[in-house]
């Protein structure tokens, strides 16, 4: 597959909008973690953390955290800073899914100020909206939501949108989301990388062909980052956490404990059994997501851009099904969450270091519910 | 049941020595709250707090906590604290389990320093060893035991006891322990009472006879102190997550984050389901159980003490069965576990930004605009926490 793709030129720059929860973290770990060898086929992968989420923050403008509460504006200066670096004379590549909402006119100026669009090439991954939703819930969880999923689901399908659904829709509606850059750069500099669903390997096929490198390059990398989805019962845990204690925790609080400490670790350390329950989307917002995924593939074959992969991919069927809500959870899952917890919090004595932090740092109270991370 | 039991007498001293496990912390919470109107009885529970614990741990030279980690030594006043208050004309009642498991002389000690077997009586809870069991390996749970019930239980009745048992049984053989302290004060200043399996208010009564109380007096000050016994899920989590820490932390640590923040919390804002499986004990180790119940019947009812209560209710059969081992917990469980994890991992760093803030208001003018300049900040802290 990767054969058939055209390397973006030489000097130009390769801008990875997301979407989110399409395996843009995989991707990012392995540009990072090959980051050296790239330099040796001309490709800067800019930066040297494994992600560029905060000059992409700063590029826009954007906050990131609980709206009314902890939300932290970035300083501007990181985007310069990638900016300055990014005037390479190789291919560069800079990823954030924090791009996929962003609106138009902000990426515009962005792109403009990375050598604008006879310069800068997009790339949107795509995955069926149908395999988004249950992620986009989960990914919502751990930032402290509080619904159960199918109130989510009915958020995102209601006739009328609410804020909440708009925001979503503004992401991921795939068709818009593509048309926007098409609008910014150009069909032809547009690329639309479907990742059919459980293909692991698809999205680092694709980046090696865009950016010339050497097929398996990036696929070899691929760090077993285990950001593995939550099964039914890990995400209703800690959705009654979250309803448990999310209200009177601030953003940083919630992090540090609930997000970090508790939810990362219990996905990290543990390997569910295999018949642990999945999430499954009911039947009615099943038949709904295929109807736009059907939607967003029409589309997508119909805008001009360039699209890698099969499009059809995007019509997919999620896992369908009734659900009981569940009551337990695994020993292993709540010993693995509340163990990190524990060592965690046994090992950071507060110093006058960190109350100087927090004096600089003014947090308050969270305001209402609520987040910008999905 | 107006009092068929002849109180102690006045002047003297009433010393309740637990045993774990039968309900002290009740009685020791409804003689906290009646402590003002006890005295209209010339009846005194010395202190101020809940327990006399701290004062019976330093009286003895106990140490309290991991033996290789964290455990440690009470400071003698508050004993001579304690002997001070006890000094008293009408009845003084001490009470805290941790007198069962003091050697004699040192009991003998304690005793004297309060007046002396003419002065002292003593008093000794007992429930069924059967309903013990379980009780008392759910206690270990909360202090760190990694070892499942059944185990547990084999290492109890072992014919070759370990230190482990050994303990249990020094606390335990309730022939012995009832004997130990008849031996101090002698018989008829000894007292057993004996609580029926599931009874809560026989341990109210046999006090209130022996202080000389109204009826009812003590039980109807009975808290809804939440010590509810685990459930086998709740129990297998608290096992596996003590096995997931050992050797990671210290005894205070663990009291602070697992026992108090996460233990606690579980078993106190949660109300389990009433087919959520409960401890059963497996068949063999009941028959032993009743066994032992039967001698320590038998046993105590040929001491000579004076007995409140049944000696029978001792020989009862404990709830037994066989159970697997749970695979998975209540999420009611597992989040009023973690949510009071989480809020305890977050009582220092609050407590702090608590203090960032009043050193913060106090200093002079080192910010810009309504926000500290990190050197203004700096300042201000080292000011604050030097103090």
């Amino acid at each position: 597959m990767s054969s058939t793709v055209a390397p973006i030129p030489a000097g130009e720059l390769l801008l990875h909008v997301g979407v989110h929860k399409t395996g843009t973290t995989a991707l990012q770990a392995a540009l990072a973690d090959a980051r050296a060898q790239l330099v040796e086929h001309g490709v800067l992968y800019p930066g040297e953390g494994t992600f560029q989420h905060r000059a992409i923050l700063a590029g826009a403008g954007r906050k990131y955290g609980w709206q009314g509460d902890g939300a932290r504006e970035v300083p501007k200066k990181h985007w310069e800073e990638l900016v300055e670096q990014a005037r390479h004379n190789g291919r560069t590549v800079i990823s954030s899914e924090f791009l996929d909402d962003v609106d138009p006119a902000t990426a515009g100026a962005m792109i403009g100020d990375l050598g604008g669009a006879q310069r800068v090439s997009v790339a949107v991954t795509l995955r069926s909206i149908g395999a988004i939703l249950p992620s986009a819930w989960q990914q919502r969880l751990k930032a402290g939501y509080t619904a159960p999923y199918n109130q989510f689901l009915k958020m995102v399908f209601a006739e009328k949108r609410t804020p909440k659904a708009e925001r979503f829709w503004y992401r991921h509606d795939q068709v818009a989301q593509v048309q926007r850059w098409v609008d910014l750069v150009g069909a032809d500099r547009t690329y639309v990388v479907v990742i059919p669903d459980g293909d692991r390997t698809a999205i680092f096929s694709a980046f090696e062909a865009l950016l010339d490198l050497p097929t398996g390059l990036l696929a070899a990398r691929q760090i077993s980052i285990a950001n593995r989805s939550m099964t039914a019962q890990e995400a209703e845990f800690v959705r009654r956490l979250n309803k448990e204690v999310a209200d009177s925790l601030t953003w940083d609080e919630y992090t540090r404990t609930v997000r970090r400490g508790i939810v990362l670790n219990m996905v990290e350390t543990r390997r569910p059994d295999p018949d642990e329950q999945k999430i499954l989307t009911p039947d009615w917002a099943a038949d709904k997501a295929q109807q736009a995924g059907q939607r967003f593939a029409d589309g997508i074959a119909a805008c001009g851009a360039r699209v890698i992969g099969d499009p059809a991919e995007l019509a997919r069927r999620p896992r369908s099904g009734a659900t009981q809500k569940p009551t337990t959870l695994a020993l292993d899952a709540a010993v693995a969450g509340t163990a990190a917890l524990v060592r965690r919090s046994t090992w950071s004595q507060p110093s006058r270091k960190q109350a100087l932090g927090i004096l600089l740092r003014r947090p308050q109270r969270r305001a209402e519910g609520g987040s910008d991370a999905d | 049941m107006e009092s068929s039991i002849t109180p102690i007498g006045k002047g003297e001293v009433l010393l309740h020595v637990g045993l774990h496990k039968t309900g002290t912390t009740a009685l020791q919470v409804a003689l906290a709250d009646a402590r003002g109107v006890l005295e209209d009885y010339d009846v005194r529970y010395p202190g101020k707090t809940l327990y006399h614990h701290k004062a019976i741990l330093a009286g003895a030279d106990r140490p309290y906590g991991w033996r290789d980690n964290g455990a440690r030594i009470t400071p003698k006043k508050h004993w001579k604290k304690m002997l001070k208050e006890a000094d008293y004309p009408g009845r003084t009642i001490i009470s805290s389990e941790f007198l069962d498991d003091i050697k004699p002389e040192i009991g003998a000690r304690m005793v004297d320093d309060l007046g002396g077997k003419q002065r002292v009586n003593v008093v000794v809870t007992l429930r069924a060893i059967g309903a013990i069991l379980p009780s008392a390996w759910q206690q270990g749970l909360k202090a760190g035991v990694t070892t499942g019930y059944n185990q547990w239980l084999k290492v109890m009745f072992d014919e070759q006891q370990t230190t482990r048992a050994e303990r249990f049984w020094y606390r335990h053989d309730q022939v012995e322990q009832v004997r130990r302290w008849a031996q101090v004060v002698g018989a008829d200043r000894t007292y057993a009472v004996v609580i029926p399996d599931g009874d809560r208010t026989a341990i109210f009564t046999g006090f209130e006879g022996l202080l000389g109380l109204p009826g009812g007096f003590l039980a109807n000050r009975e808290q809804i102190i939440q010590n509810r016994s685990m459930t086998t899920p709740e129990a297998e989590f608290v096992r596996s997550l003590n096995k997931e820490l050992a050797g990671q932390m210290s005894w205070d640590e663990y009291t602070v984050m697992v026992r108090r923040a996460l233990i606690l919390n579980m078993v106190e804002k949660r109300r389990p389901a009433a087919d959520e499986p409960r401890i059963q004990t497996p068949e063999w180790a009941a028959d032993k159980a009743e066994e032992y119940g039967q001698r320590f019947a038998k046993g105590i009812a040929e001491l000579g003490v004076q007995v409140i209560g049944d000696p029978a209710d001792l020989a009862v059969r404990p709830r037994s069965g066989s159970s697997d081992r749970p695979e998975s917990l209540s999420i009611d469980a597992a989040v009023a576990g973690t949510a009071g994890l989480v809020l305890e991992a977050l009582a220092e760093r609050r407590a702090l930004e608590e203090k960032a803030k009043t050193v913060a208001a106090a200093a002079p003018a080192p910010t810009r605009g309504s926000r500290w300049t990190a050197r203004g900040a700096a300042r201000a802290l080292k000011r604050g926490f030097s103090k």
